[in-house]
């Protein structure tokens, strides 16, 4: 049976002509084994007489020699090639060697660098978050002084519309303050900086009097009688009571230490000595702002 | 040895009787082995097996035809032996002379006629032609026609001309004892020769003298080509029309032990010797040269395998790992070669990092 693998690979086991020295080297291991063999055989009188007659033995030892030395001189030639290969192995290993360091070194280089650039991407990485929550902070304080404006501009706009005209001027006041402490207003003036609170806060005032003035048709700096500011207002229905009970809810906390709201919405009690028979728009506002903010915070009840 | 330049191998069979069953079993390994012959040469025997191999086509038919008719020989009288020669040959044993083929024997037999006539001994006178090779020549007709010889590897054969039969084997004793040589065989290119010749330049590389006629090939008689530069073994071991042919390998396969052929003489080619490795000698040497049966041909075929296999594998491995080496070694430089353009490119990519 022919071995296929073998017929394959056959052109990569026949010798070239500069193999030769291995072709003599091998077979001629084959060859002095015959010489040798027949050699060894001819041991008899008569083989070793006839040998020695026709000068075979000698013939056959100096085959024997001429082969074993130029199996030798074969052997220093491979050696040689041998050698020099390994040479050439050792000078690659060498060389890849060094290429190895290097690379451990540039590997080592970079995967420092990698280090670095992480630890750089960890720091912009909170710097990031630091300014993403500040962003995100000031967005939400934008958002809540955007809907505190709102809220305060709804409820204004509610009173320009007369929706609030069962109440007397006080409890008008009463009302918005307490809707906006209660509101997004509020819990801006919680959280808003000291200078935007005060800002906002006078911009309330402000608006207060702006209002108050208007509705009771006087002239900013112009005293009129308290009552004007403290008693209900003329309409007297059943939204005005609903309103009023509103108001009396929102103020059932209300003690006579915050004497302007307390009067405001308990007018058929005796009057406060610190409330006054006149006053205009401003005082009115001072009075009901010092008794419904305290240290610079909207607060009610 | 790169694939694509494969040398060009001639495969030189050697002369030896009977033992050219040895040639079977050699020409099984080198079909399994897959070697590719490109030109075959023969002596002898060697010319008969050849002109098989030749014809064949391949080395797997080589084998199987050369095994089909070996089988065929064993079962045959391939030589028929006259009533006289069985005494001839006995006496020829009778002396103990350490023959290495039938020249000798016959060169013996001829001197041993002359002892016996002078001691007045009943032997048969010499008689040329004392074996009919009739049965070969008809095995021969048949597995090596002229047109498949055309057809098939270039193929020497080795013939030596003869001076007569006489004193043709006085040349050869001559050459034993080293008191001359023989003239160096012709070495005929078979289809170089016209039809009629081819298979007679076959027989008279066959035709031991004195036992064969001679045969007549270009006008010139030739006989057994083992008989050429006997001293050197060169006419029995035709390796040189091979070279001629520009063969840079050439596998030999002897039919003797311990051949005094001498590799050495050629320094530009590769030899690669099958020689026996345990003594091919089963009976005595008549015997073996003569001795077509089917035991000695299936026992010289599987030792002919056995060698064949050591000495060529011994050579094809070594030849083998060499190329693996060189080839790994051409891989390294180109490695090595790509290395340097891989580290400008990290030396690039690293001072771009830093």
């Amino acid at each position: 049976m022919i071995i296929e693998h073998e017929m394959m690979e056959i052109t990569h086991a026949l010798p070239s002509l500069k193999q030769k020295f291995l072709v003599d080297l091998v077979n001629g291991i084959d060859v002095n084994t015959d010489r040798i063999r027949v050699q060894g055989d001819s041991s008899g009188f008569f083989s070793r007489l006839w040998d020695s007659f026709t000068g075979d033995d000698h013939r056959r030892q100096h085959q024997i020699n001429e082969n074993l030395n130029k199996g030798l001189d074969s052997c220093l030639t491979w050696l040689n090639s041998l050698t020099n290969e390994i040479t050439l192995t050792n000078n690659a290993l060498v060389k890849v060697s060094s290429g190895l360091i290097k690379v451990r070194n540039d590997l080592a280089r970079v995967a420092h660098f990698a280090a670095d650039t992480r630890d750089h991407l960890e720091h912009l990485q909170m710097v990031v978050d630091r300014r993403f929550n500040d962003l995100e902070m000031q967005i939400r304080d934008v958002d809540l002084r955007q809907r505190a404006h709102q809220q305060m501009d709804s409820l204004f706009t509610s009173w320009q519309a007369g929706n609030y005209q069962a109440l007397s001027i006080a409890e008008r006041v009463f009302l918005v303050i307490s809707e906006l402490a209660w509101g997004v207003f509020g819990d801006y003036c919680k959280k808003a900086k000291e200078t935007d609170r005060q800002q906002l806060l006078i911009d309330l005032r402000n608006r207060f009097i702006i209002q108050v003035s208007a509705d009771a048709g006087v002239a900013r700096d112009k005293r009129v009688d308290s009552n004007n500011w403290l008693c209900n207002g003329p309409v007297r229905n059943e939204l005005a009571s609903q309103y009023l009970q509103a108001v009396a809810y929102l103020g059932d906390q209300i003690t006579q230490e915050q004497p302007f709201a307390w009067y405001a919405l308990n007018t058929q009690k005796e009057r406060p000595l610190t409330v006054p028979f006149l006053m205009d728009a401003p005082r009115l506002i001072k009075g009901m702002s010092n008794d419904l903010l305290k240290e610079g915070y909207l607060y009610v009840g | 040895m790169s694939a694509n330049t494969t040398p060009k191998i001639g495969l030189a069979l050697t002369g030896g009787g009977a033992k050219g069953a040895y040639h079977v079993g050699a020409l099984k390994a080198i079909a399994e082995l897959g070697v590719p012959i490109h030109a075959v040469s023969g002596a002898s025997i060697g010319a008969l097996n050849g002109a098989v191999v030749a014809t064949a086509g391949n080395m797997q038919q080589a084998h199987k035809n050369l095994d089909a008719i070996w089988k065929a020989l064993g079962e045959d009288d391939v030589i028929s032996v006259s009533g006289k020669a069985p005494a001839y040959l006995g006496m020829l044993l009778g002396m103990g002379a350490a023959f290495r083929a039938m020249p000798v024997l016959t060169a013996g037999f001829t001197v041993a006629s002359r002892v016996a006539d002078y001691f007045e001994l009943d032997i048969p006178s010499l008689d040329p032609h004392v074996l009919d090779d009739t049965h070969l020549v008809k095995l021969l007709q048949e597995c090596a026609k002229p047109q498949a010889l055309k057809n098939g590897l270039p193929f020497y054969v080795s013939v030596f001309e003869t001076s007569g039969g006489l004193e043709d084997i006085l040349g050869v004793l001559r050459s034993i004892v080293r008191l001359g040589n023989t003239a160096e065989s012709d070495f005929l290119h078979i289809q170089s020769l016209p039809d009629a010749e081819m298979q007679e330049a076959l027989m008279a590389s066959a035709a031991l003298p004195l036992l064969f006629r001679a045969r007549k090939v270009q006008g010139k008689l030739y006989t057994d080509g083992g008989q050429g530069d006997w001293y050197g073994v060169g006419g029995n071991t035709p390796v040189k029309p091979l070279i001629d042919a520009g063969c840079d390998t050439i596998i030999v396969v002897h039919l003797c032990d311990g051949s005094a052929w001498n590799r050495n003489q050629y320094q530009n080619t590769n030899i690669i010797e099958v020689r026996p490795q345990e003594s091919l000698a089963i009976g005595n040497a008549v015997s073996d040269v003569l001795g077509f049966d089917n035991t000695r041909i299936t026992q010289w075929s599987e030792q002919g395998y056995a060698d064949a296999m050591h000495c060529l594998k011994r050579v094809f491995d070594t030849v083998r790992n060499v190329n693996q080496m060189e080839s790994s070694r051409a891989r390294l430089d180109q490695s090595l070669a790509g290395n340097s353009g891989s580290e400008q490119s990290l030396e690039d990519a690293m001072k771009r990092i830093f």
